[in-house]
């Protein structure tokens, strides 16, 4: 058995066309940050959970195999999620994609002795190797960094870090700070896989929004008594028209609530996810080299109501 | 030559003096031997010199009565003074304390009002805390029963004629 990597890098996706050309911008930005962390010599993992893809397309992880360099795609573990899961679970009709429950299934199955959370169109900067790489990275600290945008319409057919460091391509964005360091969270979170599991990952008791739970999560670390902390160097993201940060101003109110949810007290009110979270029973099995299926089973499907595990910052929570 | 025997007091000769208790003969000279004196002093005589010497001190000793008196009189009115300035001193203190007292009961009384404010700060922090966290349980409620509803309604196939949607007949009074 060999010893578990440094780093996993957990991310989430589906063979969707999210956001235009989805597929080959994630293989493009991942065989970068592998071969930057490569050059680091820093022993990597990486967790993809496929969220109930979509039917009649090919598994994205098997896409993924079949793109990235012969060197990496050991390295690469998809785990493809049953679709009933999101129509099982969801809390919101409309929402179409519960992004940190599949996130939580990555960090519950992931080994790495820290785990990033971190979204497919994510570049890491070579400071941000160089920082990785250094030794100094604390347990029971989450680590945070800030995310430069880069110009909507910019060349990124091909990633080199000329093309990210310069200025010239960035646009302005409010820094992150303390004490929780939020902003975009969910595109860098990086912590050690112990206490990303006694923390019991994001929030998958409030199963209604997409936007903010990355913010809770921070709530609740800190209010465990967990250090945030801005690790140094920046992270790259690409604009492109479905994200977030560019579509908020653009979008309807009835397709804002159907991508994002609805704005909700993340900010005060946190959760305490159960014992089985992250679809821990979940029947599991092998569809190829690399690829599992967590086939569908209720008694992995935690309640659909569970108020008693709502509770406020400092409260003490229900055992699991 | 003793500072009485001065040339004028030589040249005065005789001098009868009356004193306060009777009359004596004073003999002015220099050359009064100590036996003429004894002899003197026999007949109730004494040598004008020390008669002059005598009025002297008691002079300067009246003088410096006098001046004693005046002194005293002074020190007089002025402990008397400084007793009045004592005695408003005292009753300054007195009204200071009184306002220092005032002022230690308006000090524990902010005190207790500014406890008692943190205290209505933090239960209505709590309070706040409380109704959000009700207000995400609503939430989730809110959520669930939509999801159930359109799982019940995904579930119940109704026959064609049987439409949920008929006006109840007209209820006629009997």
């Amino acid at each position: 058995m060999s010893a578990p990597p440094f780093l996993s890098l957990v991310l989430t996706g589906r063979n969707d066309d999210y956001g235009g050309s989805f597929v080959s911008r994630f293989f493009r930005v991942l065989a970068f940050n592998l071969e930057l962390l490569a050059e680091r010599q820093l022993s990597t993992e990486v967790v993809l959970v496929e969220w109930c893809p979509t039917p009649g397309r090919a598994l994205l992880g098997e896409r993924l195999r079949d793109a990235l360099p012969a060197r990496f795609r050991e390295r690469v573990t998809t785990y493809v999620v049953d679709n009933r899961y999101q129509d099982a679970m969801s809390l919101n009709p409309q929402l179409e994609y519960l992004e940190f429950v599949a996130k939580n299934v990555g960090i519950q199955r992931a080994t790495g002795q820290y785990l990033l959370t971190t979204n497919t169109d994510l570049i890491l900067s070579a400071a941000m190797g160089r920082a990785l790489a250094s030794g100094t990275l604390q347990p029971r600290c989450v680590y945070r960094a800030n995310r430069i945008d880069l110009k909507l319409g910019i060349d990124d057919s091909t990633l080199h870090h000329e093309l990210l460091d310069n200025p010239d391509n960035h646009v302005p964005r409010r820094p992150i700070a303390p004490p929780l360091y939020a902003g975009a969270a969910g595109d860098f979170t990086l912590l050690d896989r112990e206490t990303f599991h006694q923390l019991r990952g994001f929030n998958e008791i409030y199963r209604m929004v997409r936007i903010g739970v990355d913010h809770n999560f921070l709530v609740k670390a800190q209010s465990s008594g967990v250090a945030i902390a801005d690790i140094g160097p920046p992270i790259y993201h690409v604009a492109h028209l479905a994200s977030y940060q560019t579509s908020k101003h653009i979008a309807s109110r009835d397709q804002a609530h159907r991508r994002w949810g609805r704005v909700w007290h993340n900010h005060d009110v946190i959760y305490d996810n159960r014992e089985d979270w992250g679809l821990r029973d979940a029947p599991i099995e092998r569809l190829s080299d690399g690829i599992w299926k967590l086939g569908f089973d209720w008694r992995a499907v935690p309640p659909l109501v569970d108020l008693h595990r709502i509770v406020l910052p400092g409260m003490t929570p229900p055992n699991g | 030559m003793s500072r009485h025997d001065t040339p004028a007091r030589r040249r005065s000769g005789i001098e009868l003096l009356r004193s306060g208790y009777g009359a004596a003969i004073v003999l002015s000279g220099s050359s009064v031997s100590p036996m003429f004196s004894g002899l003197l002093g026999l007949f109730g005589l004494a040598r004008a010199a020390h008669l002059h010497a005598a009025t002297e001190r008691v002079n300067t000793l009246k003088a410096q009565v006098a001046d004693a008196r005046q002194r005293n009189e002074a020190a007089r009115r002025d402990a008397t003074q400084r007793k009045q300035q004592a005695a408003e001193a005292n009753d300054r203190v007195a009204a200071a304390t009184q306002e220092v007292e005032r002022w230690k009961g308006k000090v524990a009384a902010f005190r207790d009002k500014r406890e008692r404010l943190k205290q209505a700060e933090q239960v209505i922090a709590l309070t706040r805390g409380h109704l959000l966290t009700m207000e995400t349980k609503l939430d989730v409620l809110e959520g669930a029963i939509t999801v159930l509803d359109r799982r019940t309604r995904n579930s119940v196939d109704y026959p064609a004629g049987e439409s949920t949607g008929k006006a109840p007949a007209p209820t006629t009074p009997s």
